[in-house]
């Protein structure tokens, strides 16, 4: 009997599914009273990256809090991800996010044994493992929930004076075929930039070749939203018709 | 005449390691050059690190190359040598001096520098500038003293032929260097490859040599490390019970770089650790000094344990409370990582008495034990019950043997 069930994971995985966040960064500002010290990004010849974020509380420095970020081709092989990371815990079984906290996060979200020291959760194709790593054990729940509401929020463009450009935003290939090549461009003359690809249908898949979309049935919109590591989006929008 | 050492090579010979010292770096991101002494820069021991292999150098003649330059910018020759200062204090005259010869001998046995004397020959001057000379070491003592971290002090010397008559010598420099003593060259993930990020790292040494100080078997080592790393709990490291038992520092790679930080002081990748963990660590310092282990695993799905001290806790229990086992385990394990095959456990004690499954306990660390099967008493019997869900359910997995790389 398996302990993880990763295909009920897929049957309760509803807004991931339509979600593919690229190039995810933090700059240290988004968590308030907190500072960003260390950043380590693990190279793989894999499409798999993987950045390390260490924060530390700026009031108490025996807060500190460690954020991996995981981005995987899809929302499927996100799952599969973290079916191999909760399945690396030596405990039998860790407890679902929802039986600790009573709350809800991500797709699909797991706390350790005692407190909640250390939560991992697969949102879309990211997955987030939190750990506290200070001398003082803190409950990582609201930094992994601030994240996971940064992958589905879906902002306004922002004042256009420090916002991003995106110059092309298009699907290339037949309407008729099974997969469209999603083209973009964006550029930030000065800031590092993040992109969250959402769709009314179908879902996202990245290959070596770049990111392709899958479409569902009927017609729909495809929306790209581009944030610079201060924080401010551009965003634009294209239909699909099938 | 003024005489002046400029540089002293130890790793002379690419590639070899029978003669000469080790290639090593400090760290992931810094290497360590060659020559690895130089005047003007290396001015204390730590400017000049350098690694020996036991076995490798066993029964040769250790060689270093220097290079010097003279005030004098004639050609001409000289006789320059190195002692011990430490060793070799001003020589006496009299009836006396053959008993102080005598005593001096013990004393060199005892506290020279493990490098020992560096052996005269004669040098060359062109111009003011000699060449890089080979020298021979002169008795060192380091197959004697085990690992070890070590600090070797020469004073350099010169004399012409003249003062050779008049057994004169003339002090030039003192120059001091760092010497890390390793069993045998370091092992898989560890290389000699030049340019490598996985050559020995001197701030990994540091405390691999430390703590397997005086240690002259592989077996030894590795006990003496695995006796180490466990005793770090509760201070600096402990069982990751809140966590479910995650793996900190050895999820893909053994992030060594965050690991060092915190033995030193910093917060790394925070205090706790899983036998994932504990295996990485134990048999990536313990190859770092020449020990040849792996990280294996055992169990597969999940399997129920006899009472055991976690790394850092003092109670005796099934894991954390109230686990009742593990969904696997990982230890440091020897050759094929087999049952035939020891084990060593930085993770956690077992009942070493004649009844594990039964309180009182006697703390005992696993250090080369056999794995063993569910009908002798070995490490499997220790760990867990001699139930098909206890040490029945807790098979070795060879093919989950692994030697994670270094990062």
């Amino acid at each position: 009997m398996a302990t993880y069930d990763i295909d009920s994971w897929a049957n309760q995985t509803k807004e991931g599914k339509n979600i593919f966040i690229w190039d995810f960064l933090l700059n240290g500002s988004e968590f308030s009273g907190w500072k960003l010290y260390d950043v380590q990004v693990e190279t793989s010849d894999s499409l798999q990256k993987k950045v390390e974020y260490y924060c530390q509380n700026s009031e108490n420095k025996a807060e500190a809090v460690k954020i991996d970020v995981i981005q995987n081709p899809s929302w499927q092989a996100a799952q599969k991800t973290l079916l191999d990371l909760v399945k690396d815990h030596m405990a039998k079984e860790l407890p679902p996010f929802s039986a600790s906290t009573k709350r809800s996060l991500g797709d699909v979200a797991y706390t350790g044994t005692t407190g909640i020291h250390h939560v991992l959760f697969s949102r879309a194709n990211i997955v987030v493992v939190l750990n506290t790593i200070g001398d003082k054990d803190i409950d990582v729940a609201k930094f992994a929930e601030q994240l996971d509401g940064m992958f589905t929020s879906k902002p306004e463009s922002s004042n256009a004076k420090f916002s991003p450009d995106i110059y092309v935003f298009e699907l290339v290939g037949n309407k008729s075929d099974q997969r469209q090549r999603v083209r973009f461009e964006v550029v930030d003359p000065v800031q590092n930039v993040w992109l969250k690809f959402f769709c009314t249908h179908g879902q996202f898949l990245q290959d070596s070749d770049g990111l392709s979309w899958l479409p569902g049935n009927g017609d729909g919109q495809i929306t790209l939203v581009v944030t610079n590591s201060r924080g401010f989006s551009s965003s634009k929008t294209i239909n699909t018709m099938r | 005449m003024a005489i002046r050492i400029k540089a002293i090579k130890f790793n002379h010979l690419p590639g070899s390691m029978n003669t000469d010292a080790l290639e090593i770096r400090k760290n992931k991101l810094t290497a360590i050059s060659v020559p690895e002494w130089v005047d003007g820069i290396s001015t204390l021991a730590q400017d000049s690190l350098v690694a020996y292999a036991m076995r490798e150098t066993q029964g040769n003649t250790i060689t270093i190359q220097a290079r010097f330059e003279s005030t004098d910018t004639s050609n001409f020759s000289v006789t320059i040598r190195a002692i011990d200062p430490v060793t070799n204090p001003p020589e006496p005259h009299g009836c006396i001096a053959w008993l102080l010869w005598f005593l001096r001998k013990i004393f060199i046995a005892l506290f020279g520098n493990v490098l020992g004397e560096v052996k005269a020959r004669t040098v060359n001057f062109v111009n003011g500038q000699s060449n890089y000379e080979t020298f021979e070491l002169l008795h060192p003592r380091f197959w004697n003293t085990g690992v070890g971290v070590y600090f070797t002090e020469w004073q350099w010397q010169h004399r012409t032929r003249k003062e050779h008559a008049r057994k004169k010598w003339f002090n030039m420099q003192r120059t001091n260097h760092k010497v890390y003593i390793l069993l045998e060259a370091p092992t898989s993930p560890w290389n000699q490859v030049a340019g490598s990020n996985q050559l020995p790292w001197t701030e990994a040494l540091e405390y691999g040599c430390t703590w397997a100080k005086g240690a002259k078997t592989r077996d030894e080592a590795a006990t003496k490390i695995t006796e180490s790393i466990y005793n770090l709990g509760p201070s600096r490291i402990e069982y990751d019970c809140p966590g479910g038992g995650s793996s900190h520092y050895s999820a893909g790679s053994f992030n060594c770089t965050k690991f060092l930080e915190r033995l030193s002081g910093g917060l790394g990748n925070g205090k706790y650790v899983n036998c994932s963990d504990c295996a990485t660590i134990v048999s990536s310092f313990a190859n770092l000094i020449g020990c040849d282990l792996w990280q294996s695993r055992m169990g597969g799905f999940y399997f129920q344990l006899n009472n055991i001290r976690g790394i850092g806790s003092s109670v005796w229990t099934t894991a954390c409370n109230n686990w009742g086992g593990f969904s696997y385990h990982e230890v440091a394990w020897k050759g094929n990582c087999t049952e035939q095959d020891q084990i060593f456990d930085g993770c956690l004690q077992v009942d070493g008495d004649s009844d594990p499954m039964t309180a009182p306990h006697t703390p005992l660390l696993p250090t080369n034990m056999v794995f063993g099967d569910c009908t002798t008493m070995n490490y499997r019997l220790r760990l867990t019950p001699n139930t098909p869900a206890g040490c029945g359910s807790c098979n070795a997995q060879p093919s989950t043997r692994v030697r994670r790389v270094i990062i």
